[in-house]
Formats: C-alpha cells, sequence, structure tokens
C-alpha cells in the first residue's frame, strides 16, 4: 500500500502544479455555481405553485372558501365545472364533493379526493399532498376560530369573516414542510451547488485525469514504471488512488466554495452543507472512486492527448446532464430519470440531496454509496483490463 | 563465473513480423555489450524483452542466474532501464524526478539526498537541478534520463540509443558516463545504430539486422573477419561483372562487395600493395570516377554482411 500511495501522492503533486488543472479545479466550478445557483433561483415546488384542476360539485360558500385556502395554500387553482369535468384532461385533480358546506357545518366527515395521473412527477404529487394537508389544516383552524355553530341561516357578513380569517397569514409555519415521504425537489442553491459539485468532481477528473494518463501512455513514463519493481497492479492502483485522491481535493474545494457563497450571501444565494458535513464528504469517497475508475478506462482508450480533452469534457458534460448535475431529474420524463440510473452523477445527486436537502445521515445514503462503489469496481476493472502500461 | 546477462534463442514476433529471431548472447561483470543495428532491427524489442515489458514469444533471459519470467522483482532491482524515448515528469524539476524514483526503489532521507546529490553532480546537471525539466535542453533530457536508471544502482544497465538525436558534445558527455558506470564494474547493454560509438565504446558487440545477429565479437574481431588490410572503394562507370573479373586477376586483392558502378575490396596487408592493385584494374580497362582507401570500419562490415548502409 505504501508503494500506492508514492505513486497517487507523485501523481497528484503533479497535478496539483499543472495551471490549467488549477483552473478547472477552482475557478470555473466557483463560477458554475454561482451561475446556476441565481439562474435557477426559486424553481421547484418549494417555491412554485403547484397546478390542481379543482372541481367544485358542492358550489357552498365553504367550498369556494376551501378554494380561497388552496390559492393561499401556494396552488395554482384551476376551476372546472362539474359538468366539463368528464371531457378535460388534467395532471392532478381534487374533487369537492356535493353537500361539502353542508357536512362541514353539521361537523360531518366530509373527503375531498385527490386523483393524479400515472405519469404525474412524483416528487411534486408528493409535495402536492403536504400542501393539501397544510391547506386543510389551516382551512380548520379558520374554522375554528370562526367559530360558526349555525347551520342553516349565514349571513353574508359572516361568510365575509370566513374568507377574512383565510386570507390571514397562518400564524404557526411549519418549517419541516417536506419532512417525512414527501420530498420537495431542490432548487436553486439547493440543487444547483451539489450539482456543480458532483459535475466538478467528473469534469476534474475526467479530462485532467484522462489527459495525463493518455500523457503518460504515450510519452514513456508509465512503461518506464513497468521497468521497476512495481507490478501492474501497483501502478494501476497507485493511478487509481491518485485520481480518487484528485477527486477528493476537488469535493473538499468544492464544499469550502459552496459553504463560503451561503456564509456570504453572494448575490442573496441561501446555501449550508447543513450540519452533516462529514457525512456529505463521506459519502463523496465512492462516487470519486467510480470517477476515478471512469477515468481509468478512459485513460485506457484515448489514444491522444486532444482525444482526452475533447472526449473527457464530453463524457463529463453528458454524465452531468444525464445524471441530474444541471437540473434536478425529478422535473425530467420518466424515462430520463431511468437512464439517469446508469451514471454515477444521478447516485451522487441522491446522497447529496438526501443529506443536504433532507438532513439525512450516513444510514440513509448506504445504497447511493454502495451503487457508486459498485460503479467504481466495474469501471476500474474495465479500466485496468483496457490500460496498457507495458506500452 | 555466470554471466551477469545471458539471453538464449529470445524470439518475438508480433503477428506476421518476426521482429527477435532467435537471439542469444551473454554479457560479463563490467562488460560493455554493443547491439548495433539499424532501424528496425529489432534491438528495443529484445532490450524490452529483457526488462520484462515484452513477454517473449520464446526463449529466455537471466539476470545473475535469475530468470526475468520466474522472479521478475528480483531481477528488476538489480537492472535499471534507460528507454529510447526521454520518459521523464516534464513539469517537475531534475531532482524531483531523481527523487521520486529514489523513493520507487525505497530510497529515503539521507541516503536518498546523498545519491540524488552524487548523480546529478554526475550528470552534470547540478547547477540546474531545481528547474522544471521541460526548459531543458535535448542532451541535458538525455542526460537526466540516463540518471534515471542509475538511481538504485544497478548492477546491470539497459540503454537503448541513449545519444539518438543529440550533438556530438552532449553524446560525448553520455559517453563519458557510461564508461564512469563500467569502471565501477557495472554490466552494461548498450544499443546504437552509431558504429562509431559502438567502436569507441563496446568491449563486445553483436551486429544485429531483421532479429537476428550476424556477427559478434570485439571489434578487432568483427574487423578481422574482413580480412588484413585496407579498403579501397571505386566508383565509375563500370559493371558489376568487369570489376569481378578484372580483381580476379589482380594479386592480394579481395572483392567485398561489388555491385554496377561501385566497388569495396580489400587490399591484403602481405600482398603487394595499393597502387599495384590500382595498376591492375587499370590495365583490365576499367575507369573510375572515385577513388577511396581507408582501413576497413565496422559500417564495412556491415555493408558486406547485408548488402545495405548501417544508416538508411
Ligand atoms: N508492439 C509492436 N507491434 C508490432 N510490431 C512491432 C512492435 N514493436 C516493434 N515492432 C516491429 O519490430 C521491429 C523491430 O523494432 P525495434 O523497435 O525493436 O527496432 P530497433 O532496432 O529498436 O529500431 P530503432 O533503431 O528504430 O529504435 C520493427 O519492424 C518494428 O516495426
Ligand atoms: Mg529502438
Amino acid at each position: 500500500m505504501r508503494r500506492i500511495w508514492h505513486l497517487a501522492l507523485h501523481d497528484t503533486r503533479l497535478f496539483l502544479v499543472a495551471r490549467e488543472n488549477l483552473f478547472f479545479m477552482f475557478l470555473m466550478p466557483v463560477m458554475f455555481m454561482l451561475f446556476f445557483s441565481v439562474v435557477f433561483r426559486g424553481n421547484g415546488p418549494t417555491d412554485v405553485s403547484i397546478s390542481l384542476q379543482v372541481v367544485d360539485r358542492d358550489s357552498g360558500f365553504l367550498s369556494r372558501a376551501f378554494v380561497k385556502q388552496l390559492e393561499s395554500g401556494r396552488f395554482d387553482v384551476v376551476a372546472v365545472a362539474p359538468a366539463a369535468a368528464d371531457s378535460t384532461a388534467y395532471i392532478r385533480r381534487l374533487i369537492i364533493p356535493v353537500g361539502f358546506t353542508d357536512s362541514v357545518l353539521a361537523h360531518r366527515p366530509v373527503d375531498v379526493a385527490l386523483t393524479k395521473k400515472s405519469d404525474s412527477n412524483l416528487e411534486y404529487d408528493a409535495a402536492a399532498e403536504v400542501r393539501l394537508r397544510q391547506v386543510q389544516a389551516r382551512f380548520l383552524g379558520a374554522l375554528a376560530r370562526w367559530n360558526q355553530e349555525a347551520v342553516s341561516e349565514i349571513s353574508v357578513a359572516d361568510q365575509e369573516a370566513l374568507l377574512a380569517l383565510i386570507a390571514e397569514q397562518p400564524r404557526l409555519t411549519v418549517a419541516a414542510e417536506f419532512a417525512g415521504s414527501g420530498r420537495p425537489v431542490p432548487s436553486g442553491a439547493g440543487q444547483s451547488i451539489p450539482g456543480m459539485l458532483a459535475m466538478f468532481m467528473v469534469m476534474t477528473v475526467a479530462i485532467g485525469g484522462s489527459e495525463s494518463l493518455t500523457r503518460e501512455k504515450l510519452g514513456g513514463t508509465l512503461a518506464r514504471l513497468a521497468t521497476t519493481t512495481y507490478s501492474t497492479g501497483e501502478i494501476l492502483g497507485g493511478k487509481l488512488l491518485h485520481l480518487v485522491l484528485v477527486g477528493m481535493v476537488q469535493a473538499m474545494v468544492l464544499m469550502a466554495a459552496g459553504q463560503a457563497i451561503g456564509r456570504l450571501g453572494l448575490f442573496g444565494i441561501d446555501f449550508s452543507w447543513g450540519p452533516r458535513y462529514w457525512v456529505v464528504l463521506v459519502g463523496l469517497v465512492p462516487y470519486a472512486f467510480a470517477v476515478g475508475g471512469v477515468t481509468l478506462l478512459l485513460g485506457g482508450l484515448f489514444r491522444t492527448t486532444q482525444q482526452a480533452e475533447s472526449l473527457g469534457w464530453m463524457v463529463g458534460m453528458v454524465f452531468a446532464a444525464l445524471g441530474g448535475c444541471w437540473w434536478p431529474l425529478e422535473i425530467m420524463p420518466r424515462g430520463a430519470q431511468i437512464l439517469g440510473g446508469f451514471f454515477p452523477t444521478f447516485w451522487a445527486m441522491k446522497a447529496l440531496h438526501a443529506v443536504v436537502t433532507f438532513g439525512r445521515g450516513l444510514d440513509g445514503i448506504l445504497l447511493p454509496m454502495a451503487v457508486l462503489a459498485g460503479f467504481g469496481a466495474l469501471f476500474a476493472w474495465l479500466g485496468a483490463r483496457t490500460m496498457k502500461v507495458t506500452g | 563465473m555466470t554471466p551477469v546477462l545471458e539471453v538464449r534463442d529470445l524470439r518475438k514476433v508480433f503477428g506476421d513480423l518476426v521482429a527477435v529471431d532467435g537471439i542469444s548472447f551473454a554479457v560479463g561483470e563490467g562488460e560493455i555489450y554493443g547491439f548495433l543495428g539499424p532501424n528496425g532491427a529489432g534491438k528495443t524489442t529484445t532490450i524490452s524483452m529483457i526488462c520484462g515489458l515484452l513477454k517473449p514469444t520464446e526463449g529466455e533471459v537471466l539476470v545473475q542466474g535469475l530468470s526475468v519470467a520466474d522472479d521478475p522483482r528480483a531481477v528488476k532491482r538489480r537492472m535499471g532501464v534507460v528507454p529510447q524515448e526521454v520518459a521523464l515528469y516534464e513539469e517537475l524539476s531534475a531532482r524531483a524526478n531523481l527523487e521520486f524514483w529514489g523513493g520507487i526503489f525505497d530510497l529515503r532521507g539521507k541516503e536518498m539526498k546523498d545519491r540524488v546529490a552524487e548523480l546529478l553532480d554526475q550528470v552534470g546537471l547540478d547547477e540546474r537541478a531545481s528547474e522544471p525539466v521541460k526548459n531543458f535542453s535535448g542532451g541535458m533530457k538525455r542526460r537526466l534520463n540516463l540518471a534515471m536508471g542509475l538511481v538504485h544502482d544497478p548492477q546491470l544497465i539497459l540503454l537503448d540509443e541513449p545519444t539518438v538525436g543529440i550533438d556530438p558534445q552532449a553524446r560525448h558527455k553520455i559517453l563519458e558516463i557510461v564508461k564512469q558506470i563500467v569502471a565501477k564494474g557495472r554490466t552494461v547493454l548498450y544499443t546504437t545504430h552509431y558504429l562509431e560509438e559502438a567502436e569507441d565504446l563496446c568491449d563486445r558487440l553483436a551486429i544485429i539486422d531483421n532479429g537476428c545477429i550476424l556477427a559478434e565479437g570485439s571489434v578487432d574481431e568483427l574487423k578481422a573477419q574482413l580480412g588484413e588490410g585496407s579498403l579501397l572503394t571505386v566508383q565509375g562507370g563500370f559493371g558489376a561483372a568487369d570489376l569481378t573479373t578484372a580483381a580476379s586477376g589482380v594479386s592480394g586483392l579481395q572483392p567485398v562487395e561489388i555491385a554496377d558502378g561501385r566497388g569495396m575490396l580489400l587490399v591484403g596487408r602481405d600482398g603487394p600493395g595499393v597502387s599495384h592493385a590500382l595498376e591492375g584494374l587499370f590495365q583490365a580497362g576499367l575507369t573510375f570516377d572515385d577513388i577511396s582507401i581507408k582501413e576497413p570500419n565496422l559500417e564495412d562490415l556491415f555493408l558486406r554482411l547485408t548488402g545495405r548502409e548501417l544508416r538508411d
């Protein structure tokens, strides 16, 4: 192992003295983090209204009040007349049953039914459910304070009193809005900063690493190493460890950068890795391993350093786009989400979101970590078979 | 005594191409053994098999009695390889390159420091030791390339054309270093296609072409294969047959290599001499545009063995 470290540290030193690598490692990713955080600010259901078709079969004053409550609960309500309901397409639809107003006033339980089309976005559905519960809670709260006992005669003034209560800001907002199974889609900096971290770990390692591997292969230093007492396994192990180290250096640099951006509130960006930043770091180790494995394979396949530069770049881009570094995969079609699973970036983003957005601990990211380690082992094995050390 | 390097029936085939075709030789302690051959002769392929980079199709390599195939680590510890293509870390300084290589061979601390300083001094790079190698001239890179192979003070050093593409002064420096290494009892296998180097440096050498050893021995032994005497080279408008016939009528004159318009003949040392030989050829009615007389060298031997010039 000492011999493998000797090679890995040597290569990492070489990597860090190359100026173009530093550009990739420090300047570019921070610029991208800022850019994407600002551009994508305020997207996703955390801040965005969720569209909801409402069929009000009751048409009583309380059902109308409930619709008002929905609108103030960040639903984008599209009302559809009951007669037109069957012929209107929808993604999410809420049906307020006949007799809603009467039942509520009579303190009888009543169901409002939320139906979803099977191709609707799951994460948005979940967010919709959570918001619906909140709307119900607030509606009940308003009803309680309104405290109207009369069943038959409700004056216009009373009705307006209820609407006024509904329009009031809630006194208590539940901070952990999406705790539990209802997960929001990360947005803004919460998506972009982890996304850029995952993307630049691929970019830096795949471009810089495959370039240096190709250069060593062509320049003879790799074959020269093989003339020493080092075995092929030790040489490749050293290269792989080096790539993992570079990946982790990149990860730490960007974690620090992300934290600093959030702390300083640059461009009004609100971000933090949260109290479990060390879980983030540990979770990124198998990701760095996967990225290192991919890079070893690229280094074995490439014939020229130009190939490494251009194709390495492309691989990084494809991994980033399809793995959900640029935009949340949750907002992509189902097919894209399944495709994403074939890229390490996807699992890295899953792990990052689990820790950073949902506050999960190490035990919450064991699956993505295991998948990433599997990717790493597979690619490293392929890479070792492809890489001709002895020239 | 077991030779430091022994190569037995080494053969390497790449697809249809036989790069090395059954080579055997042995090199003793403190000896410089030369491998003289043109481009594509199979020199690098042989070296690669000796140092374990290539697996021989057939044959075996022993270093101090140990087989490269069976015990690569022990063999590689005893061997320093200087590849034909300069293989250095361009971004690092000469010292950092040597230190990295020293670390590979488990040098540490003061031992490492002393060894690196000694080598930098030996190859004359001590004053530029801290500069990145990419700023170095071709000759300086070649010297560092050589030093890298010496870090662990190996018993056997394989030098694959260590002077290719550099100026005479830099080449001279490298030859001096090689002589110093051997003076310390180390053994060197030296490949080259410069015959002056081979003549100047090597105790024994093999002339190789198309993967075969055509002749082997000390420089004097090899020259003796041409015969004792001077080489007479003539050019003119004659045919090969005319010259052959004319030469056979002159006593003490032996054809070495004859073609249309060109001939190389050996004038025997004990015969009647060069002027007698030329007179005989003139009398046979031949005319020449150019005549030269010189001592035979390995180039001539190569020409005789292969019918080609060493340098294409
Ligand atoms: N990996 C390989 N695959 C196929 N053919 C090869 C390979 N390596 C060498 N050869 C061929 O084997 C022959 C011998 O090559 P080699 O490099 O050993 O020659 P050399 O004597 O070192 O020549 P030079 O003076 O140009 O270095 C050449 O014809 C070369 O093209
Ligand atoms: Mg060669």
